[in-house]
């Protein structure tokens, strides 16, 4: 039997390559390898075009590698016949909320899954209730599913996913349909459920969104460019600049603040701890 | 414009309408629906709407929504009506050159109105009182002997609930798209009918387009959710006969008799 994986998610060497009509297309993603610990809330930035999104697929099995291996909790994504066990491990999450409710009623949505599963029907009814306590939907149980916002839909989304019972939740751009206040929303969700221990993988094209997770991969034209804590990996404002990408604003004015020769720290990404940084500099003034 | 379709549409709520098993409620509507047409007295048709009004006061759905229901059947009904009541042969009691209108004829326009009016009402609040997961759960169940002959059962009821739930939602983008190609200046209300037709091209390709791109982010996303087919599939709302589908079977049986017994009155 498999031996007790020390990585929840594990990339060796992946290469995939799009081959249509037996000839070889383009190469997508160029001998990446990744390994996601249990518990890490990890963001991955590049972008469009930069392979992430097919990186993603590879995490639950949806694409098979070309070359390499993908492992989840030991498994090969490629062992046909527990394609499921990995689809249960690994919950996934796109990035259009209105192309992933398969029910017109919320709570019969998230009970999608676990139906799927054959999970009994006392059980489904306690995780449905519990997915929709973590996803702040529990007071929309009955509703329709169309009338509710673009935030909230994604939301049952998750709520749906994590009705499955999963170790680990990838998500392919969860909030780019969505206005400030449902991405917010958003990424307190995935903050909450990751402190209790779900393992997060947050594919996004938002600097602020990635500055929240533990560590940040970069990528860029199928290759990771750079893998560090966020604080490092948004230091290297001209790097990330060349491929692109922006930084969060405040690491962008930190940054100009030591090109001028002005002694503050680097790892100030939130506007508080910036204000709070700003103000030592400035000598004591009071907030 | 296309918002206000009522048709198909459910409303959430507690009445026992609500809480009866579909499978009782999709068989007790044929019941009601067979009964319609197989009474033909006056009291026969006060009887079964005055049911339908109980069954409504019942599930608490207002007036407005029923009369919104109706609407779209008022030419229906009055094209039947106005048919009957001058191409029934009987005693005439107005003529005039070839029309000529008679007793019967009268009598049986007010029937096929009242009829095609409970008609719609009926099947409509199965509609209102059931979630469509429900109704297509109750239909899979109701099928199910079936797919020991190799019927799609399941697939047939997850199709309804796919379309079911897509519906608002290509209403909307149709709506969108009309705005869009309307702000590029496509003319859609106005000229003949060909012309109105030619003019619906550019939205429906549009839709179909986005329709296919959906569908196949569905089937993605489903998959991921570990779908695989009806087999070994739990559903978490089990259906199960209760003291009100007793209840409810029991006052159809009266009002279906009762139907059919007013015809010899």
């Amino acid at each position: 039997m498999e031996k007790m994986a020390e990585n929840l998610l594990e990339c060796r060497d992946l290469v995939f390559r799009y081959s249509r009509e037996g000839q070889q297309g383009e190469t997508v993603l160029k001998d990446l390898s990744l390994s996601v610990p249990s518990g890490q809330f990890l963001a991955v930035l590049g972008h469009n075009g930069c392979g992430k999104s097919t990186l993603a697929k590879h995490l639950n099995g949806i694409l098979l590698p070309t070359e390499g291996t993908v492992l989840v909790e030991g498994i090969d994504t490629r062992d046909d016949e527990r394609i499921f066990d990995i689809r249960q491990k690994v919950g996934m999450v796109f990035q259009n909320p209105d192309n992933q409710i398969v029910a017109t009623i919320v709570e019969e949505d998230v009970a999608f899954a676990p139906e799927n599963l054959g999970v009994p029907p006392e059980e489904i009814r306690q995780r449905v209730n519990w997915a929709l306590e973590q996803t702040g939907m529990a007071s929309r149980r009955e509703s329709a599913t169309y009338q509710l916002s673009g935030g909230q839909k994604q939301r049952v989304a998750i709520a749906g996913v994590l009705a499955m019972g999963p170790d680990c939740i990838v998500l392919d751009e969860p909030t780019a349909m969505l206005d400030p206040h449902g991405r917010r929303r958003i990424l307190a969700t995935l903050r909450e459920l990751n402190q209790a221990g779900m393992t997060v993988v947050l594919i996004t094209h938002y600097m602020d969104e990635a500055a929240q997770a533990d560590r940040v991969v970069v990528m860029n034209d199928g290759e990771i460019l750079m893998d560090d804590s966020p604080a490092a990996v948004f230091a290297r404002v001209e790097e990330l600049q060349a491929i692109g990408l922006d930084v969060p604003q405040t690491a962008e004015l930190l940054h100009q603040l030591r090109r001028e020769g002005i002694d503050c720290p680097e790892d100030a990404l939130t506007v508080e701890d910036c204000v709070e940084a700003l103000c030592g500099l400035l000598g004591g003034v009071d907030r | 414009m296309i918002k206000d379709i009522t048709i198909g549409q459910y409303f959430t709520g507690h009445s026992p309408l609500h809480r009866m098993d579909p499978r009782v409620k999709l068989l007790l509507t044929i019941a009601y629906v067979v009964a319609l047409f197989l009474t033909n007295s006056f009291w026969g048709y006060l009887l079964a709407g005055a049911f339908l009004v109980f069954c409504y006061a019942l599930a608490k759905i207002k007036l407005k929504v029923i009369l919104r229901s109706l609407k779209p059947v008022i030419p229906l009904v009055l094209f039947t009506g106005i048919l009957n009541m001058f191409f029934v042969t009987g005693e005439p009691i107005w003529e005039f050159w070839v029309f000529h209108i008679t007793w019967e004829g009268l009598r049986f326009a007010a029937v096929m109105s009242v009829r095609i009016v409970c008609l719609i009402a009926g099947t409509s609040l199965l509609t209102y009182t059931t979630s469509p997961i429900a109704l297509t759960d109750g239909l899979e169940r109701l099928l199910s002997p079936l797919s020991k002959l190799h019927f799609p059962a399941h697939e047939l009821a997850m199709m309804m609930t796919i379309t079911l739930r897509f519906i608002p939602t290509l209403v909307e983008e149709t709506d969108k798209i009309m705005a869009a190609q309307k702000s590029r200046g496509a003319d859609i209300d106005s000229g003949g009918l060909m012309k109105r037709v030619k003019s619906l091209i550019p939205i429906l390709i549009p839709l179909f387009v986005s329709s296919f791109r959906r569908a196949d982010e569905l089937a993605l996303a489903m998959e991921c959710r570990c779908y695989r087919g009806g087999e070994g599939r739990t559903r978490m709302k089990q259906l199960k006969l209760r003291l009100v589908d007793g209840g409810a079977t029991l006052c159809m049986a009266a009002v279906v008799t009762g139907c059919i017994l007013l015809n010899y009155l």
